[in-house]
C-alpha cells in the first residue's frame, strides 16, 4: 500500500485549530488543577482527621478510576444534577482539572512530607510562630521540591486530554480521527496526530531531568 | 432535580461479561508487559549505542503520546499496513501489551540501576564473575525494588483498558456505555462501572502501599 | 571552695521522659543547676540521654514529669505522662540552639536566613536586622558570603551561619548539640573557635559533645550523663581528669584509650 502525506496539506488548519484546543484545555486545567492540587495536598497532611479522610477519598477515588469513566461521568450525569446543559468544554474542564488535582495532591503531599522534622525543630528554636514557619519556611520548600514531579504530571494531563475527543470535543485527537474517517487514510493521519503529541511531550519530558539537575541543585533542596 | 433513581434497572450482567474482558485484557498485557519489558529494559541499557537508541525511541514514543492514540493507530493502521485482519481483542492486547512494556522497561531500567555500586564493588571483593554479580546481587536486589512500579503499572493499564471500549471492544466501559444510553440512566451504570474499577484498583493500590512500606522498614 | 550566692540560670528538676508510652526511659530523674556565665560540657555514651536533655531545655519535647525554670521563671513542667507538657514561649525566645545538621533554610539567603526570625517575629525593621546580620557575618568571618546559599557554603560555613542566626536573637543561653559531630575534621576548629569567642564574652552555654580536647578547654563545669541520669558534675578536671564515680572512669578510659 502507499502512503501519502500530502493528503494533510487541507487539513493544516483544522489540525492547527485542533492542537489549540487541545493546548487551551491543557492550560487551563493546569492551572485549576495544581491549585486544587495544592489546597488538597495540604488537606492530606493536615492535623483535622476530618479534613484527611475527605480529601483522602477524593485522591484515590480519582487516581483509581479510569480518565474516561470520569470524563463520562461529568459529561453525561452532572448536567442531570445540577439542572444544567454542559459544554463539552466545561464538562472537560472540569473532569480534567479534578483529576489533575487528584494526581498533584500527591506530589504536593510527597513534598509536604519529604521536608525533615529539623527544620521545623530549626523554626522552634528562632522562635518562628507557626504561622511564618508554614509560609516562609515549609510552603516554599514544599513547592520548589515539587516542579519537576509537577512537570510529570501536566505531561500526563496533557496525554489524557486526548480523552475528551470520546464526548465529541474538538480537540486534535477528534479532528485527526475525523480526517482519517473523511480521507480513510488513518496511516498518514493518525501517525501525524501521534508525532504532534509526541513532539509537544518529550521535550517536556527531558526538561523535568533539567529542572531537578539546575534549580534543584543550586539550592540542594 | 428531576430523576428518578432506579438502580434496579442496572443488570449486573453485561457488567460483568465486559469486567471479564476488561480483566483478560489486564492480564495479557502484563504477561507481556512483564517478560518483554525486562528484555527492553536489557536492551535500554546495552553499551552499544546503536542498540540502545531505536529501542530508546520505542520507550519514548509510548510514554509520550496518549494511550488512546496508540490504540486508534494500532486498530486502524496495523491491519492496514501488514494487510492483516486483527480481531479487537488481539488490538487491545497489542496495544496494551506495548505500552506496558514500554513503562515496565523504565521501571526495570530504573532498578537496576538503582544497585548500588558498593554492593557490587562487594562482589567484585567476594571473587564473583560477572555473570554472578549480576545473578546474585543484581537481579535479587532489582527485581525486589521494581515489585511494587511493576504492581502499579499493571493497574494503571487495567484503568487504561476502558480506553479500548472506543474502539467498541466489549470491555466494561463498553458495556456500561451502552447500558447507561440503553437504559436511559447513565448516573447509576456510571457510577456502578466507576466502582467496579476502583474495587479492582484500590486492594492493588494498597498491596503497593503496604510493600513500600515494609521495604522501608527493612531498609532502615 | 567558695561559696556562691548567684540565683541559678536554669534549675531542672526530677525530670522525666519516656518514649513510646513509657517503653523506653530516656531521662530518669535528672537534677541540674546552671549558674550565670557557666559553660556546661555534657559528656556521655549514645542513646544516654545527652542530646534529649538539650532538647527539651530548648523546649522541642515533651516531659513525663519534672520541671524547669529559666531565670528565676517558670518555663517547662508537667504534671504527667499523657498529659501536654507547660512550655512558656516567652522564656523559650531567650534561649538559642545549633543543631548537629545546621538546619539552615536553604531556599533562603544566608542573610535571609539571619534576619528571617529577627523580622516576622520581634518585628524588627528588615535595614536594622541586616545591619545586625552583617556584623555578626563579619565577626564569624563570613563576611564575604553574605548572599550566597546554604548549598555553596562548606559544613563549617554552615555550622557558623546557623550560630549566627541563633545569636541574631540575643539569646540568654546558648545550646550546642554535637555541633561539630557531623564535620569534616579540618573543619572543626573553625566551628570550635567561634563557640570559644562567645565563651569569652561570657555566654552561658550547653554543650554536647564527643570532643574530649575541646570540651576541656570550654567547659567551666562537666556533666556526664548515662542511662538517664547524672553520673557525675563537677569541674573538667575532675570529671575528665580523675573522676570520681567508677563509670565515668570507665568512659573516659574508652574515649581516651589510656588506663588511668
Amino acid at each position: 500500500m502507499s502512503l501519502d502525506f500530502s493528503v494533510l496539506a487541507r487539513f493544516e488548519h483544522a489540525l492547527f485549530l485542533g492542537l489549540m484546543t487541545t493546548l487551551q484545555l491543557t492550560a487551563v486545567c493546569i492551572l485549576l488543577g495544581c491549585s486544587l492540587g495544592f489546597l488538597v495536598g495540604l488537606a492530606r497532611t493536615s492535623r483535622s482527621k476530618a479534613l484527611r479522610f475527605v480529601s483522602g477519598i477524593y485522591v484515590e477515588f480519582f487516581r483509581g478510576t479510569p480518565v474516561l469513566i470520569q470524563l463520562f461521568w461529568i459529561f453525561f450525569c452532572l448536567p442531570l444534577i445540577l439542572g444544567v446543559e454542559l459544554t463539552n468544554f466545561v464538562s472537560g474542564v472540569v473532569a480534567l482539572t479534578l483529576y489533575m488535582g487528584a494526581i498533584t495532591s500527591e506530589t504536593f503531599r510527597a513534598s509536604l512530607n519529604s521536608i525533615g522534622p529539623e527544620q521545623v525543630d530549626a523554626c522552634v528554636a528562632l522562635g518562628l510562630p507557626r504561622r511564618v514557619q508554614v509560609t516562609s519556611v515549609v510552603l516554599p520548600q514544599a513547592v520548589l521540591r515539587a516542579v519537576p514531579t509537577l512537570l510529570s504530571n501536566c505531561v500526563s494531563l496533557f496525554k489524557e486530554s486526548a480523552l475528551v475527543s470520546a464526548v465529541g470535543m474538538a480537540d486534535l485527537m477528534f479532528v485527526g480521527q475525523n480526517i482519517s474517517n473523511n480521507t480513510a487514510r488513518p496511516v498518514e493521519v493518525l501517525t501525524i496526530v501521534a508525532l504532534i503529541y509526541f513532539v509537544i511531550a518529550f521535550p517536556l519530558t527531558r526538561g523535568v531531568t533539567l529542572v531537578e539537575a539546575r534549580i534543584l541543585k543550586k539550592l540542594a533542596i | 432535580m428531576n430523576y428518578t433513581f432506579d438502580f434496579n434497572a442496572v443488570s449486573f450482567a453485561p457488567l460483568l461479561r465486559g469486567l471479564v474482558v476488561s480483566l483478560e485484557l489486564t492480564a495479557a498485557a502484563n504477561i507481556i508487559g512483564i517478560v518483554a519489558g525486562f528484555g527492553l529494559a536489557l536492551l535500554l541499557m546495552s553499551p552499544y549505542r546503536l542498540v540502545r537508541t531505536p529501542f530508546m525511541l520505542f520507550v519514548e514514543f509510548f510514554r509520550c503520546t496518549p494511550a488512546i492514540v496508540q490504540i486508534v493507530w494500532i486498530f486502524y493502521c496495523v491491519p492496514m499496513l501488514f494487510d492483516v485482519f486483527l480481531d479487537p481483542i488481539t488490538v487491545g492486547i497489542m496495544a496494551l501489551g506495548l505500552n506496558l512494556t514500554a513503562f515496565n522497561a523504565e521501571a526495570y531500567r530504573a532498578s537496576i540501576q538503582a544497585v548500588p555500586k558498593e554492593q557490587l564493588d562487594a562482589g567484585i571483593a567476594l571473587g564473583l564473575n560477572p555473570l554472578q554479580r549480576v545473578l546474585y546481587i543484581v537481579f535479587p536486589t532489582a527485581f525486589r525494588a521494581s515489585v511494587p512500579v511493576l504492581l502499579t503499572n499493571g493497574i494503571v493499564i487495567f484503568q487504561q483498558s476502558a480506553l479500548v471500549a472506543i474502539v467498541a471492544i466489549a470491555d466494561l466501559m463498553y458495556e456500561g456505555k451502552s447500558l447507561a444510553t440503553e437504559t436511559y440512566r447513565p448516573i447509576e451504570t456510571f457510577t456502578i462501572v466507576a466502582l467496579i474499577y476502583f474495587a479492582v484498583s484500590f486492594p492493588v493500590t494498597q498491596i503497593v502501599g503496604l510493600l513500600e512500606r515494609g521495604r522501608q522498614l527493612l531498609a532502615s | 571552695m567558695t561559696m556562691s550566692f548567684s540565683l541559678p540560670l536554669v534549675k531542672m528538676q526530677a525530670l522525666h521522659k519516656s518514649y513510646g508510652d513509657g517503653a523506653v526511659q530516656v531521662l530518669k530523674g535528672i537534677d541540674i543547676e546552671m549558674k550565670p556565665g557557666d559553660r556546661v560540657v555534657v559528656i556521655g555514651p549514645s542513646g544516654g540521654g545527652k542530646s534529649t536533655l538539650l532538647r527539651v531545655m530548648m523546649g522541642l519535647e515533651q516531659i513525663d514529669s519534672g520541671s524547669v525554670s529559666f531565670d528565676g521563671k517558670a518555663y517547662i513542667s508537667s504534671e504527667g505522662r499523657g498529659r501536654k507538657t507547660v512550655i512558656d514561649t516567652n522564656v523559650r525566645r531567650s534561649i538559642g540552639m545549633v543543631f548537629q545538621h545546621y538546619t539552615l533554610f536553604p531556599h533562603l539567603s544566608v542573610i535571609q536566613n539571619l534576619i528571617l526570625a529577627p523580622c516576622k517575629v520581634r518585628g524588627e525593621a528588615r535595614a536594622t536586622a541586616e545591619n545586625r546580620a552583617r556584623t555578626l557575618l563579619e565577626r564569624f568571618g563570613l563576611g564575604a558570603k553574605a548572599k550566597a546559599y546554604p548549598a555553596q557554603l562548606s559544613g563549617g560555613q554552615k555550622q557558623r551561619v546557623a550560630i549566627a542566626r541563633a545569636l541574631m536573637l540575643d539569646p540568654k543561653l546558648m545550646l550546642f548539640d554535637e555541633v561539630t559531630s557531623a564535620l569534616d575534621p579540618e573543619l572543626v576548629s573553625e566551628v570550635e573557635q567561634v563557640i570559644m569567642q562567645l565563651a569569652s564574652q561570657n555566654m552561658p552555654m550547653m554543650i554536647v559533645t564527643h570532643d574530649m580536647w575541646f570540651a576541656k578547654n570550654i567547659a567551666s563545669r562537666v556533666i556526664f550523663c548515662a542511662g538517664g541520669v547524672v553520673v557525675e558534675d563537677g569541674p573538667p578536671e575532675q570529671v575528665l581528669g580523675s573522676p570520681k564515680e567508677e563509670r565515668t572512669r570507665e568512659f573516659i578510659d574508652r574515649v581516651f584509650h589510656i588506663k588511668q
